[in-house]
């Protein structure tokens, strides 16, 4: 008499798991949200900002009335701005500069010097004298991309 | 809370005019994307963004009464530009800077709304200024926004356009034109809390750092990379029967290449393409280093890898010309990586294969957007996600899932040390490998005090996306950060769950 037999040609084990995948960091970072440099105000008398602590300061601000002398030096620095009403004099220099503008009006003189100069902007009025002059590039008003400019008005 | 984000839009790589590419970069962190290109930064470190069209950059928060922020800014003055704040998809007020320079406060739309306040003086083309707002929404509100520091429209209007006294979004806007804005180091704070509720008017900026050597690490090596895998460029580049094609590549670190894969462009089924790498001999290409078999057909949009047949040892700091041969002629089939311009290109049978030496080549070619499929030689966690920017897909990553498993790294210092840091934001560019459960947190480890930020448990979504958690003081006494605390701290990421 025949045994009967159970055949089988294919066995698998399947198992209800929690699916609980892999996270996955393709890029991580910091972003920090800091400061930048500013003297604001009114400043009656002098002003000056210069020296190591703005050395690659990346902003430089000078707002406000300004009645005898600001004047601001960095060596490496990214960013200056002098901005407001200058009624005597005002003087930019720096080296490395990315950007540079002199904004408002300058009543006696202004001048911005610097070289590697990324951009150079003068607007407002200027009564008597300003001076920009940069090595590298140079934009004064509409004029831009302009190497070794000097400027002399009033 | 009181930092609803900061942004200082220099994660997502170099300059790139492929808005294609700068939206999958950007997802996560903004909501809406639309003509987005990355610029040269305004203010000293990173990049911006600028406008590949009529942009729109949308990010959707959580509904607020008050809004206070800041962005930098800079435009040609040939299109409106400005800020619009949301209401869902309904515009409830907007600052506009206009083409005359004038800038305004409008009730409804940037554009076209009711002015509620308009600056006295213009700004003049290509000018670069910090604009900052502090807007209570109301029908009769108080509203301020400064310029560079100094108040230039205030007072109090109806500042909604929709029935709630609320905002759910914030869009940065061009409205046509290409490079015509630039936007730089933005953020958004909202009333709450004791710190980081009020404009902050002293020009502040975003520096953002990256991993630069491993601190302590848990997570598994997935992938890793050699050369960026992502389009800064919507040029296209096209085979040529029987062309040779490389361009230089140098490793950081030790590694091994394994294959080299292609960004594709263009279907063609029966292009027959075979890797090459090669030793540099004098700034060209010299000796063939190794070969692989033929791989037939590529498909538009669809990564090409190319197998090597022998692995190939890289030293690190050395140059190598990788590339590949190519049998027919297939237009536009390639993406092209940027506009360096460092690919070379020759005539080389494709059925003689691989030549044992380099052919001479044209210089001047279309860098093709194609990379090298690496293993390191020795295991480095920081190198797969710090790579700039980080790849859209799985081509460099690290990955765990083991619950309290945590990757830390030691992070670049800031280019100078700040008189002030208003707050530190963790970004992580990641996902879920699959549909599972996994939640994580952004870890930043000051001396021994290890904190999650204001965001823990989070779940990454299941394509890669930025998730973030903000720091607004030093977990470490949870008192304000300084650059040296901030840069003596390890940063990273842990399994929550």
């Amino acid at each position: 008499m025949a045994v009967t037999q159970g055949r089988f040609s294919s066995v698998v084990r399947e198992a209800l798991n929690a699916s609980t995948g892999q996270a996955r960091l393709a890029g991580i970072v910091r972003e920090a949200l800091i400061v930048g440099v500013g003297l604001a105000g009114r400043i009656s008398a002098q002003s000056s900002a210069k020296g190591a602590v703005t050395t690659t300061t990346a902003g430089v601000v000078l707002l406000g009335k300004i009645a005898a002398t600001s004047s601001a030096r960095a060596s490496a620095q990214l960013r200056l701005n002098v901005a407001g009403t200058i009624k005597a004099s005002a003087t930019a220099a720096g080296y490395f500069l990315e950007s540079a503008s002199l904004a408002g009006r300058i009543a006696t003189m202004s001048s911005g010097a610097m070289l590697r100069v990324g951009q150079v902007a003068v607007a407002g009025a200027i009564t008597a004298q300003s001076k920009a002059s940069a090595v590298v590039n140079l934009q004064v008003g509409g004029l831009k991309r302009q190497w070794g400019v000097t400027i002399n008005t009033g | 809370m009181a930092v609803i984000m900061v942004e200082g839009f220099d994660k997502y790589g170099p300059a790139n005019s492929n808005s294609t590419s700068v939206t999958a970069l950007m997802v996560g962190e903004w909501t809406t994307i639309t003509a987005v290109n990355i610029a040269a930064p305004l203010s000293a470190t990173g990049q911006a963004v600028t406008n590949g069209g009529a942009m729109t950059l949308t990010k959707t928060i959580t509904a607020v009464g008050r809004i206070i922020g800041g962005v930098r800014f800079s435009s040609v003055l040939t299109q409106n530009i400005g800020v619009q704040f949301l209401d869902g998809a309904s515009s409830q007020c907007g600052i506009q800077i206009a083409v005359t320079g004038i800038i305004n406060l409008r009730n409804g739309f940037y554009t076209t709304g009711t002015i509620l306040g308009s600056s006295a003086s213009a700004i003049s083309a290509n000018t670069t200024h910090y604009l900052e707002w502090d807007i209570t929404l109301g029908n009769s509100a108080s509203y301020n926004v400064y310029l560079d520091g100094v108040s230039i429209i205030s007072g109090t209007g109806d500042t909604t356009a929709t029935a709630n006294n609320t905002i759910s979004g914030v869009s940065l806007q061009v409205a046509a034109g290409t490079n015509l804005a630039t936007f730089d180091d933005f953020y958004l704070f909202d009333s709450t809390g004791s710190t980081n509720n009020a404009p902050l008017l002293t020009s502040p900026r975003i520096e953002t750092t990256a991993p630069l050597s491993d601190s302590a690490v848990q997570f598994a090596i997935g992938a890793s990379v050699l050369g960026g895998t992502v389009a800064r460029t919507t040029t296209n580049f096209s085979t040529a029967a029987n062309q040779f094609y490389v361009r230089p590549f140098t490793p950081s670190r030790a590694c091994t290449i394994n294959s080299i894969s292609i960004s594709v462009n263009a279907t063609s089924a029966t292009v027959n393409l075979r890797p090459v790498v090669y030793s540099d001999s004098s700034g060209v290409p010299g000796s063939l280093l190794s070969g692989g078999s033929t791989v037939t057909g590529i498909t538009a949009a669809t990564i090409a890898t190319l197998p090597l047949t022998t692995p190939q040892s890289l030293t690190a700091g050395t140059q190598y010309w990788l590339g590949y041969m190519a049998d027919i002629a297939v237009t536009n089939a390639f993406q092209a990586y940027d506009a360096s311009a460092v690919g070379r290109t020759a005539t080389s049978t494709f059925s003689s294969g691989a030549p044992g030496t380099a052919p001479s080549t044209t210089a001047g070619q279309t860098t093709v957007l194609l990379w090298g499929n690496v293993t390191l030689a020795s295991a480095a966690n920081f190198y797969e996600v710090s790579q700039s920017p980080p790849p859209a897909a799985d081509t460099s990553y690290v990955a765990d899932g083991t619950v309290s498993d945590e990757d830390l790294y030691n992070f670049a210092n800031l280019s100078a040390v700040p008189a002030s840091i208003y707050a530190v934001a963790v970004k992580a560019f990641c996902k879920r490998s699959d549909s599972g459960a996994r939640t994580v947190s952004l870890r930043m480890k000051s001396s021994t005090t290890d904190g999650g930020g204001s965001s823990t448990g989070q779940t990454p979504a299941t394509s890669y996306a930025w998730i973030g958690s903000n720091f607004e003081t030093d977990p470490n006494g949870s008192i304000p950060w300084t650059g040296v605390n901030l840069n003596a701290a390890t940063t990273g990421i842990k399994i929550d769950a």
